[in-house]
């Protein structure tokens, strides 16, 4: 490990320069390829801009960032309802507070934290209820799918099986760096930036789930149960 | 180059180059780059995890509601200054009451020591009071009528000497 600081990398990385860009174009939609978190339709200036006050500034952040969100909760909750509240939440709650966001370059980074914290809300909740049984209406739903066809229903359902599946099989840590970065598409600096951790610590979490996903059937196409780590 | 370095990446280089590149050695790199197996390996591996984003994004039913944002006025940073300037005026309104109190604690020092040696006298006015009460509680007849209460039971009376030995029965003889 060459850096244990969430910091931008701005070496000249030598004779893989065409291997990172393709890293990079592969899987690091929302960073540069220095790790730096790209700034897609000015999201800086929009965040700085709500910081002073713009609210035509943080509704435009709103649209650029809600798909986003609702996707990452849903990904985590997989219920429908229980994702749109999440994103209503998390707007609200950066709505009234945008005025502590120190780098308004990490404004994606700052609504995700925001909205791991709604999530694990909504999860203590459903642990809660479900201890009174009570839980039934807030349960991850059958995953539906919105194309009429049955076959789609199927495979949505297919793959949010083998993902959970191979998602449980790992440690909550890696369970967690692994899908902000592969699920959510955030950069490692971004993910150190959600949660609290340097650099190194991320990466070496990453390390260890891919080198499982690599051993699954995501990787190699077999349909087999990822949980088992089969090649 | 050592050994390792001159043979195909291994598991867990393979997963740091599709992590970051930029964690190989340039040895690695090199390899990666002449190596075409390790290359195709790491193209499949990428290309797995990059399928993962899209399928969950296909596979994501429904989308967000409108957000629905408060009504009142955007929090301006002229509005959280007024609210800081707030928060000021109230905490030193706070420290200024604060020295009223003891100021006025110091002043009225003496007479508070007068309220408290008459306070002491009152205490122990109502505790000789309770005293009195409890005595009372105990025997209620006042002191001027001990001397004419019944005899303590089990001593005859003057009317059961009477019932023994009538008045009319004494040494003189005959009834008057």
């Amino acid at each position: 490990m060459r850096d244990a600081s969430c910091v931008t990398h701005g070496e000249n990385t030598g004779a893989l320069d065409g291997v990172m860009d393709e890293t990079d174009a592969a899987m690091t939609a929302g960073s540069d390829p220095g790790g730096r978190p790209r700034d897609p339709g000015g999201a800086a200036e929009l965040a700085d801009a709500a910081r002073s006050g713009d609210r035509r500034a943080f509704e435009r952040l709103v649209v650029m960032y809600q798909e986003g969100i609702y996707r990452m909760a849903y990904a985590r909750l997989q219920n429908v309802s229980d994702a749109q509240d999440v994103v209503q939440e998390v707007f609200l709650n950066a709505y009234r507070t945008i005025g502590t966001l120190r780098d308004p370059a990490l404004i994606r980074a700052w609504l995700y934290r925001i909205a791991l914290n709604r999530v694990r809300d909504v999860v203590r909740r459903r642990k809660v209820l479900g201890f009174f049984g009570l839980g039934a209406q807030t349960e991850p739903e059958d995953h539906p799918h919105p194309g009429p066809d049955s076959f789609d229903r199927m495979a949505s359902r297919a793959f949010w099986e083998r993902l959970n599946a191979f998602l449980e099989a790992l440690p909550a840590r890696e369970r967690e760096v692994f899908r902000l970065r592969f699920v959510d598409e955030l950069s490692i600096p971004e993910i150190c930036s959600v949660l609290g951790k340097n650099e190194s610590t991320v990466k070496t979490h990453l390390y260890r789930a891919v080198e499982k996903f690599r051993r699954t059937s995501f990787a190699s196409g077999t349909g087999g149960d990822p949980s088992r780590g089969e090649s | 180059m050592n050994e390792k370095s001159r043979g195909h990446l291994d598991p867990d280089r393979m997963a740091a180059s599709v992590v970051d590149a930029r964690e190989l050695t340039v040895e690695e790199r090199e390899h990666l780059e002449a190596c075409a197996e390790c290359s195709r390996q790491r193209e499949r591996l990428l290309s797995s995890l990059g399928a993962l984003s899209r399928d969950a994004a296909g596979f994501t039913p429904g989308g967000p509601k409108r957000v629905v944002l408060p009504s009142e006025a955007y929090p301006r940073p002229m509005a959280r200054l007024m609210s800081w300037s707030m928060g000021f005026a109230g905490a030193a309104a706070l420290v200024v009451l604060a020295g009223v109190y003891l100021l006025a604690r110091i002043v009225t020092g003496p007479v508070q020591e007068a309220d408290m040696s008459r306070l002491a006298m009152e205490a122990h006015q109502d505790k000789a009071l309770l005293a009195e009460v409890q005595k009372l509680e105990d025997d209620p007849l006042p002191e001027p009528y001990a001397g004419i209460i019944p005899e303590p039971a089990g001593v005859p009376d003057d009317e059961f000497f009477d019932f023994l030995i009538p008045p009319d029965a004494g040494p003189k003889g005959g009834k008057t």
